[in-house]
């Protein structure tokens, strides 16, 4: 445990090929340790744990130091599937949180799951040794074993991972640059939000001194740049054609489906089907959410219906709820009571429908609930049937 | 002084953009049509900075997810939501859109193909691992919780329940299903969550409730179908599908959730 040192910020700007949540690092064949829960994140050079409770406490078990890894897959008594790792001695100048060891080995506990792709990735880096060819980036860490890249490999294996090697150099030096490039960016972006909010204040301020048109163009920018504000917000899906659009062409795609499914479809389910259509270009929820909401401007079979329980939906006009309540009705009957989940999947809808189905009836005095651990069961409303 | 305003359009338009600038502070009071002329001028400029980023940094974003995060943090500074369109600057220039939506696709899938088995919640960690494995056939970029929880966030909006739970210490798990969870029932969750059961004399111990209270948790977890009943023993074992399922869901190759539950002699 004496190999494993403190994460100095800005240590570590490689790739992550793999992490996994609930680990946890314990020294040796020790039952307890500090270190219980964290996430371990997998590079080219090292593995990092980051602390739970914490995510600014972390450690770094380099891969150089590594003789040996070895995974076990979760037992019956044991907390998760564990990697075990055998070091080598500790190099001097490392700064961690224990300063000596009897033991040569530490223990990666994956209490959720995911040691096996983990193992996987840690095996091919330690095989990579990419550490003795390139810089990692590191301004801490110890010494390092001199870089001799292997002179014994043939040529076929060798050239290969030298061009492996070559490209990830050049990756480190570009990842530099993106960064930098990416905070000139935005600095730019942040004038312009700042900007835009004074234009939207003004405008709150001052309706009329520009045109409607402005106005909408200034809200589709906003739209753009992704700023959000309220006031626009409320009343963007007034203007805009680009939301039309998709209104038609949410009609297209959904009017079939829909009709086979009961006439209803909640927003997720559509979400689903819509950017699958497209492939490309996908349409984010809130996109989603505009067009139908634009729906009402176009001329189409579909609707968007709220419930009283918020969930939205994606409808025929012809299939409202209301249209199903004798339907459900008359289910439950035939069957003495019904869940949620039983009439879902009699149906084949999502129960999210069936329990807005049930409500509905409930609320119109048709339906009575029987609300246990067992479960919301709805029965016929005997008291009707009894006039 | 005169060769100045001569110049080619670069000098030039700086020189012009600099003095609209001047006049813009000077002034408290323009008119919001001025503004919005420079604004657009503005958007000019930055539109094609965004290009010559993604031109050089694009891929960079796909495939590396500290990068990935590093940009949405930023992002969240300066206040813009690079997500909020598939018609945004960012989406269409950067390609983020595309990430997230189709990653937000997924998630769904996953999420409603369980939700009869685990009451509508899991665990993040059990997304992630089920995406790794059906994505890693064809393509090797990482996903992070932090990919997921973001992507969450964004399905927040259609209503259906999307929604992520925090479970302290920086584990979440995901709810796809509308229904309110209390922070009773979340304590209850997290004390669940080493062996994936607890039991009512466990909740009442650690927790220090009362045997009411506990029991009435304990009920509603069962009655929302997030926690199955094992009479069989003693006491009384409460187990959380979300929690276990993903224990043994990663050990085998397949992706069935019915084949998971097999192997842990569940029918």
């Amino acid at each position: 445990m004496d190999r494993i040192t403190w994460y100095q910020p800005g240590e570590s700007m490689e790739e992550i090929l793999c992490q996994a949540g609930s680990v946890g690092l314990y020294e040796g064949d020790l039952k307890q340790t500090e270190f219980e829960l964290g996430t371990a994140s997998l590079t080219l050079h090292r593995i990092i744990w980051a602390d739970s409770t914490d995510p600014d406490r972390r450690l770094v078990l380099n891969h150089y130091l590594v003789l040996h890894a070895e995974k076990h897959h979760k037992t019956m008594f044991g907390k998760g599937g564990k990697i075990v790792v055998r070091l080598s001695p500790a190099p001097e100048s490392a700064v961690g949180p224990v300063s000596t060891s009897q033991f040569n080995c530490v223990r990666f506990i994956f209490r959720s799951g995911g040691e096996d792709e983990f193992f996987k990735k840690y095996d091919e880096a330690l095989k990579r040794k990419t550490w003795e060819r390139t810089p990692s980036g590191s301004s801490s860490g110890g010494s390092r074993t001199s870089g001799h890249p292997d002179r014994h490999r043939g040529l076929g294996i060798g050239g290969i991972e030298k061009r492996l090697v070559e490209n990830h150099q050049r990756t480190h030096e570009s990842i530099s640059q993106a960064f930098e490039d990416m905070s000139k960016l935005m600095e730019t972006a942040r004038e312009m939000v700042g900007l835009s909010k004074s234009i939207a204040e003004k405008l709150r301020a001052r309706q009329g001194t520009i045109t409607d048109d402005e106005t909408v163009e200034f809200k589709s920018y906003l739209l753009s740049l992704g700023v959000s504000d309220p006031v626009t917000k409320s009343t963007y899906g007034n203007g805009a054609k680009y939301f039309e659009k998709l209104a038609e062409e949410l009609a297209f795609v959904l009017e079939e489906p829909l009709k086979e499914n009961g006439g209803m479809m909640t927003l997720p389910e559509v979400f689903c089907r819509i950017n699958r259509a497209r492939g490309l270009e996908l349409l984010s929820p809130e996109d989603l959410l505009n067009a139908c909401a634009a729906l009402s401007k176009v001329d189409t079979p579909l609707e968007l219906h709220r419930f009283p329980s918020g969930v939205l939906v994606l409808q025929l006009k012809s299939a409202n709820v209301e249209s199903t309540v004798d339907g459900t009705v008359s289910l439950v009957g035939s069957e003495g009571s019904l869940s949620a989940t039983e009439l879902a999947a009699t149906q084949g809808i999502t129960m999210v429908l069936a329990k807005e189905r049930l409500l509905a009836a409930e609320s119109k005095g048709l339906l009575c609930r029987d609300d246990t651990v067992e479960g919301l069961r709805f029965y016929e409303n005997e008291f009707l049937k009894k006039e | 002084m005169a060769s100045r305003r001569r110049g080619g359009v670069g000098v030039g338009a700086i020189q012009r953009k600099q003095e609209i600038q001047a006049k813009f502070s000077q002034k408290g009071s323009e008119l919001a049509g001025e503004q919005l002329r420079l604004f657009s001028a503005q958007l000019d400029e930055f539109t094609s900075r965004l290009e010559e980023f993604a031109r050089k940094h694009r891929d960079e974003i796909r495939k590396n997810s500290q990068f990935r995060r590093h940009f949405q943090d930023m992002c969240a500074t300066v206040g813009v939501d690079p997500l909020a369109s598939g018609k945004g600057f960012w989406a269409e220039k950067l390609g983020v859109g595309d990430f997230y939506y189709e990653l937000a696709v997924q998630i769904v899938e996953v999420c409603l193909s369980t939700n009869h088995l685990n009451g509508g919640i899991m665990t993040v960690e059990e997304i992630r691992n089920r995406l790794m494995r059906s994505r890693s056939r064809y393509r090797k970029e990482t996903i992070t919780i932090d990919d997921i929880l973001r992507a969450v966030d964004k399905l927040k909006v259609l209503g259906a329940g999307f929604e992520r739970i925090p479970l302290g210490g920086g584990r979440f798990l995901v709810q796809s299903i509308p229904g309110e969870l209390s922070m009773d029932h979340l304590r209850v969750l997290e004390l669940a969550e080493e062996a994936a059961y607890t039991t009512k004399e466990l909740v009442i111990d650690r927790l220090r409730w009362s045997p009411a209270r506990a029991q009435s948790a304990l009920d509603h977890l069962v009655k929302e179908g997030l926690a199955w009943t094992d009479e069989q023993t003693e006491p009384v074992q409460y187990w959380v599908p979300s929690l276990f399922l993903q224990q043994y869901c990663h050990s085998d190759s397949s992706t069935s959730v019915s084949d998971s539950m097999a192997s842990v002699g569940l029918h």
